[in-house]
């Protein structure tokens, strides 16, 4: 039996599921940003495991694309867990709700 | 080349980003000078482009160039195009020239208002949609140009917006632009289920395999964009309101520029057109009517402003005429002249209303020549280029279009020559009436009061208001020179190759003639003007233009087109309104517990709106429960 | 021997996901998600892409988790939160939606025919390959992730560097956490009192 590409877009699947599950029920924003990478990951597990299939470089540099946006995305919301933790707020994604309609 | 174009389409842009981005951080009167400056360099690319294409060989001017696809759709691509050749160039010309102009004035005009850079931002926009209309190579991008157009002309209209009167007109002005906007589109869509293209190349190649039926409506649907951005007949009635603007934005774009948009489409458009001659009929006939219409309303009207809002009217008209019989060159030849005479009695007119601080009102006027020397020296060059007197510009280009219409010689043309020659005896009459009434005459005690005293005080205005008039003034008396009758040929040999099925020209002789007859018509229309509004003993009153007294009623209301489009539209959608409210919302949902379909919407609303938490991790659930029904959807189709 | 490092390496990227989506102190959830990069470089290794593994590693472990220790270093143990208002359906959504994206993907996956791998030569995968790729077709997304990132960085500065507000004594801290604290229980003892409501034989 070899290890074809269904094993690997499963594996992808179920972390993207814990991911997904982790960010819905996480109340920390940092767990939150955590799960998110994990979302991400599994991915750019999804993407090169396609590249590998198709035979070229494309699933790989979207890949890269992911971690680019990924690094960007972190650094924001990490930026915004330390403004928040210096304006002495609530480290609580439920108590950011100035935004409600 | 190309790259010239280019920048003169972005440097207004990048102008109007600046200036919006920047804000606050620039002094009012850099605005001012940033779009102004914005505009000389849109101008000498401009310029310089179009010394390159005369440099060209005949056959190798028209130039188009894709900068990239930017809608694709099978087969369907529109490339964000440029075409430029004779007719774009004389355009770009007109518009960054004269735009270079009107800013300079506005900066003298403008100044003191709060809004200063909103105002240059808006205007620098305008130009940067009005050169995206003239450069664009596809229609479509045409339309888009067309749109921001009517949208700038929109903000400007309504830029003083805390007068009630601006915003309607302003609202007035987009609503009846939209009407054109949607033929506009209509007629695009027509040809490109045709044509199968929307590219100039291909409409143009395609234009003569199109059985007429077809051509007439897509050239009727064309008509009806030109018709509404042009101000003509029947939907015309927004350009008079659209006065309320300031007034540089009235010389800018309601009179040289955005108005002139219907004659260039048609131009541009002339293989279509040629493919259609009940369009053509339909042109002239239009323009007939609404040369003599807005000619006629002109004589009554007592706003400064309006008076030269309906002159503009007409002489558009006059324009529509020109391509509508075949003369293109004609017709934009008196679009190029126009642009510097209205722009010029706009623009003079702005300094008056300056002097009397904010008076429109020709009744408040009268004697200025003793006061604003300078400013009556001016405004009576384009006074008289107006009426067509020889030799300054408008007259060349008037009659022009008339021995056109000799040289067609068929009935409608004959009818458009007498027309147009009645047409003439009215510039005659209301331009010199409005010189009398505001020059000439004892002044009004009004004009007393204010005019002496702000004249000594300020001058008759900033040098930047009095140069760029200076500067049209030279223009509205030299540029007809460029086609002198039997002696230069400038303008006629420059656009002859935009109509490749070639254009009316008229004889060196019927030019001449139709010049003597012009000319004396108009000297006829300067002494009937002379002989009722100079004499010192008629009271205000009687500066009306004949004795019957339901033409006047008539004519001062416009011959009642805005009531007739009360009632025929605006009466009936009010009535249905009340009808459904009254007859079908109130009994239909009635038996809910909310009073008719607002309150059941807002009852909707706020019972929806409770999902609108605020918090994060609810919509992220929304989001993944959203995910995973699409994906079972998907499942569910394809098993 | 490929598939049981592939054995091994999944089961520790599943086992380390759940540790970060399931530990309360972020610095263990962390952990986990170093743990679950490293598995998940290992499959992409695997996969021949092993120019993408050293870049995960390297960017994620070296660059990202280092900012996110960090962080979590400096917010202290604020970073914890105790068990609050989590409504069960709340739950219980969560967990369909995750177990329908789960079983729906693996259904189609196992359901599709791929067909085989394609062949692949020995450039495929290194940095030669994917950087030829970069810098030629994907040039504008290159720039593009450029520009973000340039743009992430200098919104860091400004949300991480503005001027400090004015410190709270942390009697302040306490009474405003605690404010927060009330107003759960206010929540959920307002919820309780409308279930009992609502069933109107219970006694009080």
């Amino acid at each position: 039996m070899s290890v074809g590409l269904p094993f690997y877009l499963s594996v992808s699947a179920i972390l993207f599921a814990i991911g997904l599950v982790g960010v819905l029920l996480r109340r920390s924003p940092l767990t939150t940003l955590l799960s998110l990478e994990v979302m991400l990951n599994s991915v750019n597990l999804t993407l090169v495991a396609f590249s590998r299939q198709v035979g070229g470089s494309d699933g790989q540099v979207f890949a890269l694309v992911v971690m680019g946006i990924a690094a960007a995305e972190v650094v924001v919301g990490l930026g915004l867990v330390v403004a928040m933790t210096r304006r002495e707020m609530v480290l609580d994604t439920d108590e950011l709700r100035s935004m409600s309609g | 080349m190309t790259g010239l174009v280019w920048t003169a389409l972005a440097l207004p842009l990048a102008g109007a980003v600046l200036l919006a981005v920047l804000g606050t951080r620039l002094p009012a009167r850099g605005a001012g000078w940033l779009a102004s400056l914005v505009m000389l360099a849109a101008f000498a690319c401009s310029a310089i482009a179009t010394v390159m294409l005369a440099t060209r060989p005949h056959e190798e001017r028209a130039v188009v160039q894709t900068a990239w696809t930017w809608l694709t759709a099978g087969s369907f691509q529109v490339g964000l195009d440029i075409w430029f050749d004779e007719l774009t160039a004389v355009m770009l010309l007109v518009v960054t020239g004269i735009g270079f102009l009107i800013h300079v004035y506005s900066i003298g005009y403008m100044k003191g208002d709060e809004q200063e850079r909103r105002f240059f931002a808006y205007l620098n926009l305008f130009v940067f949609s009005m050169l995206l209309l003239v450069v664009a190579g596809d229609l479509v991008l045409l339309l888009a140009g067309w749109g921001l157009v009517g949208l700038s002309s929109y903000l400007l209209i309504g830029f003083w917006h805390q007068k009630p009167s601006a915003i309607k007109a302003a609202k007035k002005a987009f609503v009846m632009n939209a009407i054109g906007d949607v033929g506009l589109a209509l007629g695009i869509f027509l040809l490109f289920i045709e044509l199968g293209t929307t590219a100039y190349q291909g409409v143009f190649a395609g234009a003569a395999s199109l059985d007429s039926w077809t051509a007439t409506a897509a050239a009727l649907l064309l008509l009806v964009g030109a018709l509404a951005k042009s101000a003509q007949l029947p939907l015309h009635t927004w350009l008079p309101d659209a006065m309320e603007g300031p007034t540089p934005v009235s010389a800018l774009i309601h009179a040289a520029t955005m108005v002139t948009a219907g004659v260039y489409l048609i131009a541009r458009m002339n293989p279509l057109f040629h493919a259609a001659p009940y369009a053509l009929e339909t042109i002239v006939v239009i323009g007939v009517l609404g040369l003599l219409m807005a000619g006629a309303i002109a004589l009554v009207q007592t706003d400064i402003k309006r008076i030269i809002a309906f002159s503009t009217m007409s002489q558009i008209a006059y324009m529509f005429v020109g391509v509508g019989l075949g003369a293109y060159w004609a017709g934009i030849f008196h679009l190029f002249t126009h642009a510097f005479f209205k722009a010029l009695l706009f623009m003079g007119a702005g300094i008056v209303i300056h002097a009397l601080h904010g008076e429109q009102d020709v009744r408040n006027m009268g004697g200025l020549r003793s006061v604003m020397p300078k400013t009556y020296f001016c405004m009576l060059i384009g006074a008289l280029a107006l009426v067509g007197i020889f030799p300054l510009s408008g007259g060349f280009s008037k009659d022009a279009i008339l021995s056109s219409a000799l040289e067609v010689g068929t009935p409608l043309a004959w009818v458009a020559y007498i027309g147009g020659l009645v047409g003439a005896l009215l510039t005659g009459i209301y331009t010199f009436r409005l010189m009398f009434l505001v020059f000439h005459r004892r002044m009004s005690p009004y004009a007393e009061a204010v005019a002496p005293k702000a004249v000594k005080h300020h001058g008759e205005g900033p040098s930047s208001m009095l140069w760029p008039v200076y500067i049209l003034t030279l223009g509205a008396a030299v540029v007809g020179f460029l086609q002198i009758p039997g002696l230069t040929h400038v303008f006629f040999d420059w656009l002859e190759p935009i109509a490749p099925a070639g254009m009316v020209e008229p004889s060196a002789v019927q030019e001449w003639l139709t010049t003597l007859i012009a000319v004396s018509i108009g000297v006829a229309g300067i002494a009937i003007a002379g002989h009722l509004y100079l004499r010192e003993n008629d009271a205000p009153e009687r500066m009306r233009l004949g004795r019957g007294r339901l033409i006047d009623h008539a004519l001062e209301h416009r011959l009642y087109w805005d009531d007739l489009y009360e009632v025929a539209f605006e009466r009936p959608a009010q009535w249905l309104a009340a009808f459904l409210r009254r007859d079908v919302d109130r009994p239909v949902a009635g038996w809910l517990p909310t009073d008719g379909l607002g309150t059941l919407t807002a009852f909707l609303g706020r019972s929806i709106s409770v999902i609108e938490n605020g918090v994060v991790r609810s919509y992220a659930l929304v989001i993944a429960l959203g995910v995973a029904g699409l994906l079972l959807a998907l499942l569910v189709r394809a098993a | 021997m490929g598939i049981v490092v592939f054995f091994l390496a999944a089961f520790l990227a599943i086992v380390s996901a759940l540790a970060v989506v399931s530990q309360r102190n972020p610095f263990v959830s962390a952990l986990g998600l170093l743990g679950n990069l490293v598995s998940l470089a290992t499959l992409m290794l695997l996969l021949d892409a092993q120019f993408v593994a050293a870049a995960q590693v390297i960017v994620y472990a070296g660059a990202i988790m280092v900012m996110f220790l960090f962080v979590i270093a400096y917010v202290g143990p604020r970073g914890e939160i105790g068990p609050g208002t989590r409504k069960p359906w709340q739950v219980v959504l969560a967990v369909v939606a995750g177990l329908l994206v789960v079983t729906q993907i693996v259904l189609v996956v196992w359901t599709t025919d791929f067909g085989k791998p394609s062949s692949i030569d020995d450039a495929f995968g290194g940095p030669g390959a994917v950087g030829q790729a970069f810098v030629t077709d994907y040039l504008l997304a290159f720039e593009g992730v450029s520009v973000i990132l340039f743009m992430a960085a200098v919104a860091g500065v400004i949300l991480g560097a503005g001027a400090r507000p004015k410190r709270l004594t942390t009697d302040q801290v306490l009474a405003k956490e605690g404010e927060a604290e009330a107003r759960r229980r206010a929540a959920s003892r307002a919820a309780i009192e409308a279930a009992r409501e609502a069933e109107p034989g219970e006694a009080r």
